[in-house]
């Protein structure tokens, strides 16, 4: 039975596959990501910097139900998009939109949405979900690894992130005033 | 209200048409199974899958924002084309467009201050010539100050002080330049095969267009053709004017003219000094009366002068960014700044997060660095 429920942004499942990670977490988390993540984009990474860069083959662990996709319906994509003021419904990428999408509207309830991206961290307080994310840092020690990573994927670092979305969910900044 | 699905179908259906893409020919630029699939997806009898949805935006070059927006999808606004490429118009008007709004999206995230203002102007299409050329060049020349050697200024002049957003694409073999205004200010499209010199030419040609936008009616410039060649002779005699001044082009060619003749190499070397085509050199020179009309049609149509300029064309022979370096700026800024995430940015920057750090350093921007380090001021 695995411990944790996670659904992952696509810089935490390059990062742990850059820092070596990636099969131990498959194998003790349950891992998901956004349909988007696993189908519209072609992920890689390089174990050294510039050194060969390698794909990450999502839809093969997929099928393999080593980890999951979850997806997001086009309405309820939509019903967080009106969440958001013009501008910021075009600041985030497409997969984080949907992982977002998935945690508002309660298809990923029980997981913890896993980012290292400012912008989608602050979204993920802005709609007032702030206590369904986890940083990589804080990811790893709960389940015993324990290896360097960058700084945008320390505590800190999110902890930092989720305050400023909570502010801006204070003072409507990039939220639609009638969508809240 | 419309049922989601079938207002999605609707918007979907609205851009397909507008790029004049079939249902098969968008099933294969989404990755979707079949026509079919379209079909039933623009009459809202299937529920599109979040990933096919960014497919479909990707391949229609809109966002996903305007595609499930409950409102009819806006107009987009007219594209003066100086020369239509012979294929893909519609799609590469549809790309520039998108890229006008990401660019527009940057300058809010940014912070970019509302820059100075191009000169307009009130222009009688039906009483428009030659003289308003010469006032229109004179005056953009005094107030864009684009001194000596306009031509290698007039870009950046126009995009960091003025915000007009300058891109460059692959137009194919006919096309030349194009110019928009909308929502997100002003913009122009460059065709990126097109020589250095001639690119140059093609900017100050579409300078014209944007100072005259509201004056001359874009509807009747598209149709009626007299009108439109007319138009675009007084354009180009504008960009001449523009970029090769009576001042310095007369300096340069002083000595030539104590002796009271040039040598092939000294126009050439000129042209690339003043980084204008040489035929736009000889043909203003004309104009100025420094050398006869007769003497420089000769010269353009002698190979062996055509042999001297092909010569010296791949020293200074220099390519557009693939992206405006001012467009960078601005991503990364926003980026810096917490309000464009980095996936976006590198959606932006048409790469992918591996090799974003190695893009960013291009254009000298070091994700690593702490770009808030401040000093204090007197």
């Amino acid at each position: 039975m695995k411990s944790r429920l996670v659904l992952l942004d696509a810089d935490i499942i390059i990062e742990a596959n850059q820092i070596g990670v990636w099969l131990a977490l498959t194998e003790i988390v349950e891992i998901a990501v956004p349909s988007i993540i696993a189908h519209s984009e072609a992920l890689f990474y390089s174990s050294e910097k510039r050194g060969i860069p390698h794909e990450i083959d999502l839809p093969r662990l997929i099928q393999e139900n080593k980890i999951s996709e979850l997806t997001a319906t086009v309405t309820e994509i939509s019903v967080l998009n009106r969440k958001f003021d013009s501008v910021f419904a075009e600041v985030l990428h497409p997969g984080e939109t949907e992982a977002l999408a998935l945690i508002h509207s309660g298809k990923a309830s029980g997981y913890k949405f896993c980012s290292g991206d400012k912008v989608a961290i602050q979204g993920l307080a802005m709609i007032g979900h702030s206590s369904s994310g986890i940083s990589m840092e804080n990811l790893l020690k709960s389940v015993g690894l324990t290896k360097h990573i960058s700084h945008q994927f320390t505590e800190s670092y999110f902890k930092k992130w989720i305050g400023k979305g909570k502010e801006r969910r204070i003072t409507g900044d990039g939220l639609n005033q009638g969508g809240v | 209200m419309e049922h989601p699905n079938l207002l999605l179908g609707k918007h979907i259906r609205t851009a397909r048409e507008r790029l004049g893409l079939t249902l098969e020919e968008l099933a294969k630029k989404a990755s979707l199974p079949a026509l079919q699939t379209v079909s039933e997806i623009e009459l809202g009898k299937r529920e599109v899958k979040a990933w096919e949805l960014v497919n479909i935006a990707r391949a229609l070059r809109i966002s996903i924002s305007c595609l499930l927006d409950v409102e009819e999808l806006s107009t987009p606004p007219i594209v003066l084309w100086r020369k239509e490429p012979k294929k893909d118009r519609a799609s590469l008007e549809a790309a520039f467009l998108q890229r006008c709004n990401q660019y527009h999206l940057l300058e809010k995230l940014s912070g970019a201050k509302q820059s100075r203002k191009l000169p307009t102007t009130d222009i009688n299409p039906e009483t428009i010539d030659y003289r308003d050329a010469v006032r229109l060049s004179n005056q953009i020349c005094n107030q864009l100050n684009l001194g000596a050697r306009p031509a290698k200024v007039l870009a950046k002049v126009l995009e960091d002080e003025y915000s007009v957003k300058i891109w460059y694409m692959d137009l194919g073999e006919q096309g030349s330049a194009a110019t928009v205004v909308g929502d997100f200010g002003e913009a122009i499209l460059i065709n990126l095969r097109e020589a250095p010199w001639r690119r140059n030419f093609s900017l100050a040609h579409e300078v014209f267009h944007l100072i005259t936008w509201n004056s001359l009616p874009l509807q009747r410039l598209q149709h009626d053709s007299k009108l439109r060649e007319k138009v675009e002779k007084i354009a180009e005699m504008f960009a001449s004017n523009v970029l090769l001044p009576y001042e310095p082009v007369s300096e340069a060619i002083q000595s030539g003219l104590e002796r009271n003749k040039i040598t092939y190499l000294d126009i050439v070397s000129i042209a690339r000094e003043l980084d204008v085509s040489t035929e736009a050199l000889i043909y203003r020179l004309c104009s100025l009366r420094l050398i006869d009309p007769a003497k420089g049609k000769k010269v353009l149509s002698d190979s062996h002068f055509r042999a001297t300029d092909r010569g010296s064309m791949s020293k200074y022979w220099t390519s557009p960014p693939p992206i405006p370096e001012r467009f960078v700026r601005l991503a990364f800024a926003a980026y810096k700044l917490g309000r464009l995430s980095r996936s976006r940015l590198a959606e932006f920057l048409d790469t992918s997060l591996i090799d974003l750090p190695d893009i960013l350093l291009v254009y000298g921007f070091n994700e690593q660095e702490d770009y808030e380090v401040e000093i204090s001021t007197t």
